[in-house]
């Protein structure tokens, strides 16, 4: 027996030649007996090997095992939910911007900007007012204030002089000299149309709305546009 | 370690092939996962295909059907796959049956081609539960003896028996109530 388990182990595990494990396999074949014996001997291997392979199967019963595609589609989820999510705020910023913009009152320096239009010199002047009024259709707005500067006595100089300031940005000084211009002026209602759009742009908007309801209540003069303006900042 | 000693080790069989199949099971697990995730199989699946491969790779070796011309995580990623692929095909009920009769598979690579008698007409799941209801010591002597190849003196020393003879007795009484089960339940 323990002869033959020998043999049945050097054959199984191939440590016999080639011709002799021939030979050993011919004899198995001749043999019924020793084929019997090789045959539980085979089978205790298999079934010992089926043994120990569950042994391996219990040990993996603690083991995780992840599905990496898995884990790739709810990292690929969570990419998507995140920017899902970010596009999402963006939108809902872009809305809220849109909105914001489509019902906020344009700002006092836009409406002075969509209104302004310089004052366009209408008569003809003598000698000294000719050279200045050249000088304001120019656009030479810091040479005419130059020159024009202790000789403004007119109600049209008055309003140039105005527009140059309020060319060259100083709207103050604007407001100072259209205020010299009387009311009794033809200049009156353009007066207080520029006295509106310079207090407008620094933001004096109480005066600029005084100055546009005076010209509402006492002319027709871009009533039109003073009732924009009017409904945009009050 | 490396590949021919684990090769050697199983082939020396006791405890040196003990040590040798717990490494190549041990080391390879990260395969699992790769095959799982390639295949789409169920934890569970993955762990019975790993199992039976670990398994196939220490049976291949041991039987010199596998020579260690390619490298042990090569073959046994092949076997893992082949086997994961097959499961895929076949919905098979008996896959602890199936996984010895898949070794000799023509997907699983065999580095030999065999004129060896390596097939049993028996019942070998009948054969399993049998030593299993044994119960210790026999069914651990005939483990030690029948899979892993241990000494006499070792088998001995593991099972609590004095010496070499008492095993040897032991193994011979164990085998013969095997012998008289498989007659009872009419296997022989």
């Amino acid at each position: 027996m323990e002869d033959s388990d020998k043999t049945f182990e050097k054959y199984f595990t191939g440590r016999m030649s080639s011709a002799q494990a021939t030979d050993f396999s011919a004899t198995l074949e001749a043999n019924s007996e020793l084929r019997e014996r090789y045959e539980l001997f085979l089978a205790l291997k298999k079934s010992t090997s089926l043994i120990d392979r569950d042994r391996m199967r219990a040990e993996l019963e603690e083991v995780v095992i992840e599905d990496l595609s898995e884990k790739e589609k709810h990292a690929s989820a969570n990419i998507f939910s995140i920017v899902k999510w970010v596009g999402s705020i963006a939108a809902l910023f872009l809305i809220s911007f849109i909105a914001y913009n489509a019902f906020q009152p344009s700002s006092n320096q836009e409406l002075f900007k969509d209104n302004y239009k310089t004052y366009n010199v209408q008569e003809a002047r003598g000698g000294e007012v000719d050279e200045l009024t050249s000088l304001y259709k120019q656009g030479s707005y810091e040479l005419f204030l130059e020159q024009a500067e202790g000789s403004v006595d007119s109600p049209e100089l008055f309003m140039m002089v105005s527009n140059a300031h309020m060319m060259e940005g100083h709207y103050t000084k604007a407001i100072s000299t259209l205020s010299e211009i009387s009311d009794e002026s033809s200049l009156r209602d353009i007066k207080y149309w520029y006295l509106g759009l310079c207090n407008l742009v620094v933001d004096n908007e109480e005066e600029a709305i005084k100055n546009f309801d005076h010209l509402l209540n006492i002319s027709n003069f871009r009533k039109q546009e003073i009732e924009e303006i009017l409904s945009a900042i009050k | 370690m490396q590949d021919q000693e684990i090769i050697f080790s199983i082939r020396e069989s006791g405890g040196a092939k003990r040590k040798s199949a717990q490494y190549i099971f041990s080391t390879h697990q990260g395969m699992m996962h790769m095959i799982r995730t390639k295949l789409h199989l169920s934890s569970e699946q993955i762990k019975d295909m790993y199992a039976d491969a670990v398994s196939i790779v220490i049976w291949n070796i041991e039987t010199n059907k596998f020579k260690g011309e390619s490298k042990i995580s090569s073959y046994l990623y092949r076997i893992l796959y082949n086997k994961s692929v097959d499961l895929l095909r076949h919905s098979t009920t008996h896959k602890n049956v199936a996984y010895l009769e898949l070794s000799e598979n023509r997907q699983i690579p065999a580095e030999e081609n065999l004129e060896r008698v390596l097939e049993t007409r028996l019942d070998v799941e009948q054969l399993k539960s049998i030593i299993i209801q044994m119960g210790p010591p026999c069914n651990n002597i005939i483990i030690d003896w029948a899979f892993w190849g241990y000494k006499m003196t070792e088998i001995a020393e593991r099972n609590g028996l004095e010496n070499a003879d008492k095993a040897k007795k032991k193994k011979y009484t164990c085998m013969k109530k095997v012998q008289a089960l498989l007659k009872s339940k009419g296997f022989v």
